[in-house]
């Protein structure tokens, strides 16, 4: 019977598995996302610098291509040369790269993800299904979560396993713990970042005004921790500095073995006026709290309906 | 038929302030209607039932299942149509009600034959693939039915679900909602201001006022009482015909020489009272058979003052 000559009926089908089912408004989420041009060519450009690294690499391993392009500078070259050693500062230094794209992909992406919903009053039909709150909030969140890492954690590591497979077994082994900070210090970044934007995005309904909030986060506290730390002669200010916080955070984690080399990229990091940088775990502590307050601000804001006090 | 909702000592509080006090009772009619006036609890029971805000005291069940321990199954088994403008405005109909029942459970090939046939049914067929935004009023209301009836569910809660529709809009919508509690598998709980469509569609009306039930009423048995209660107007001589009348059991009081009412006994039919007439030839002018309306009951329960349920 075709489909305009039934009637309603109760549905007595297989039903799917709960456990997945935030991952639809993922799946639905990723259509209207890539509707837009402007959002789909700038994703592709956040991947040059990847694309840059992995050729960077691979001429690294290939010297000799490189060295017939240029005969008279390859008679000039070091015997130990490396065009493009592959080190924690590598890794810091795209991974910051990365990271700076990726709040642009978020600024997009992340305030058309809730302030919609709320705005036209569509939370009721989510939540009157079985479907919980914790779970719309996945949902969203998944779809940042996805398209963060695509441009920050998943190239870093492709290039990580890149650089193992021309160097061979004992690199991988002796350089896993640069994998782990490149997987830890991602996953940290992209959660942090995806769960701001939605917090902005739920309280800040228009879009606009959403994404110039992504931005303003970053700088305006950035002024204000300056001022008191000029004003009260500490550095606990540079806490509100979100640059400066996932910096050391990452240097944290790619210089784990490496206190001097820690140290040295903390005091890149923070101002030249000031003796001491924040310590590590200040800064940890700064992106818990962030990410705290980023869920409280959604679950005060996630609801079926407002209660009217 | 499965009680659609029982209610045992329910309350419900806000910020210590009740909205819901004591109610009790258990309703299983296929259609419910939920009447009061603004302000009465209407939409926090409608919100209880669906999980929105735990009872304060008291328990709720829906379709024989608590409301506090299992709201999942219960959404699994509810369709729900907001109130107010609920929906995704940049979204196609049928992407958004496709949605809605893929996140009910159904898989995406069900989900999407459902959508087409649910769109078609309510006459949304032809702009199906429209972003929603771009629909009219009532365009929107039957959108909203369909995404409260896409996945088939077996109770249909339905608030003010003819707001603003003219008056092609509403009869279209009262048909389909007769039609449904027609099919015999979905049990109806229509929430609306307008008695009128209470009325037409609902066996069982439940009154709130001031957070409690004042009133409740079921409609059919009204009705047939309500039948066997006459008033009559004749022409012609009347006594033998009252004689007889009166020796088939019928309560008479003749107001004049041609006005009467009756209480017809069960076993006496109307088509017994035009025998009766003809046979003794007295014209039955006219002939009513007295109703308490809804209205009428509507207005004596708002005059209880300290209504109890």
């Amino acid at each position: 019977m075709g489909v305009h000559r039934r009637g309603h009926r109760q549905y007595e089908g297989p039903r799917t598995p709960e456990r997945w089912r935030f991952w639809i408004l993922a799946r639905f989420a990723f259509r209207q996302v890539f509707h837009s041009r402007l959002l789909v060519i700038f994703y592709v450009l956040c991947f040059v610098p990847t694309l840059v690294s992995l050729a960077g690499v691979y001429l690294s391993h290939n010297i000799d291509v490189l060295m017939s392009l240029f005969p008279r500078a390859a008679r000039n070259m070091p015997n130990d040369f490396e065009l493009l050693p592959v080190t924690a500062t590598f890794f810091l230094t795209l991974m910051s790269i990365q990271a700076s794209l990726s709040v642009f992909v978020t600024a997009l992406v992340g305030p058309g993800l809730v302030s919609p919903d709320l705005t036209n009053n569509a939370l009721p039909l989510f939540l009157s299904r079985p479907f919980s709150r914790v779970e719309y909030v996945l949902g969203k969140f998944s779809v940042l979560f996805v398209l963060l890492s695509l441009i920050t954690g998943a190239p870093m590591l492709l290039i990580y396993i890149m650089k193992s497979s021309l160097a061979g077994l004992g690199w991988f082994i002796d350089n896993l713990d640069l994998a782990f900070a490149i997987l830890v210090g991602s996953v940290v970044w992209v959660t942090l970042i995806a769960l701001v934007s939605l917090a902005s995005s739920a309280w800040v309904r228009w879009k606009p005004a959403a994404a110039g909030m992504m931005f303003a986060l970053f700088f305006i506290p950035a002024g204000f921790g300056q001022a008191a730390n000029e004003i009260m002669l500490t550095s606990w200010g540079t806490l509100l500095n979100s640059i400066v916080v996932i910096g050391t955070l990452w240097s944290s984690l790619f210089y784990m073995d490496d206190p001097a080399g820690y140290a040295a990229a903390a005091r890149d990091l923070n101002p030249v006026n000031f003796a001491d940088p924040i310590p590590a775990w200040s800064a940890w502590l700064m992106v818990a709290a962030v990410c705290a307050a980023s869920l409280f601000m959604l679950n005060r804001k996630i609801r079926a309906h407002e209660v009217v006090r | 038929m499965t009680p659609a909702i029982e209610l045992d000592n329910l309350s419900v509080l806000f910020n210590g302030r009740p909205i819901l006090k004591d109610l009790n009772g258990s309703f299983s009619g296929r259609a419910i209607g939920l009447l009061g006036p603004n302000g009465a609890g209407k939409s926090t029971l409608i919100q209880t039932l669906l999980g929105f805000h735990p009872p304060t005291m008291g328990s709720a069940k829906v379709l024989g299942l608590d409301v506090r321990t299992h709201i999942r199954e219960i959404r699994h088994n509810i369709g729900y149509m907001p109130e107010n403008d609920s929906y995704i405005t940049a979204m196609p109909g049928i992407r958004l009600v496709r949605m809605m029942a893929e996140l009910s459970g159904l898989p995406p090939a069900d989900a999407l034959e459902r959508a087409h046939e649910t769109l078609f049914h309510l006459g949304l067929g032809e702009a199906r693939y429209r972003d929603v935004g771009t629909y009219s009023l009532g365009m929107k209301q039957m959108a909203k039915l369909a995404v409260a009836i896409v996945h088939g569910p077996r109770l249909l809660i339905l608030d003010e679900p003819t707001n603003g529709l003219d008056a092609h809009g509403r009869k279209r919508m009262l048909e389909i909602i007769r039609e449904i509690r027609g099919n015999g598998d979905t049990q109806i709980i229509l929430c609306s201001h307008l008695l009128r469509d209470v009325e037409e569609c609902c066996d069982e009306v439940m009154i709130l006022k001031d957070g409690r039930l004042v009133q409740y009423c079921n409609l059919e048995a009204e009705r047939q009482t309500n039948r066997k209660f006459i008033q009559m107007e004749t022409r012609g001589e009347t006594g033998v015909f009252l004689n007889q009348i009166a020796q088939l059991g019928c309560e008479l009081a003749v107001n004049g020489s041609r006005k009467l009412k009756m209480i017809l006994p069960q076993t006496v039919e109307v088509r017994d009272l035009y025998r009766i007439a003809s046979e003794t030839g007295v014209q039955i002018r006219r002939l009513d058979f007295k109703r308490d309306s809804l209205q009428d009951i509507f207005l004596k329960a708002m005059e209880t003052t300290n209504g109890s349920s």
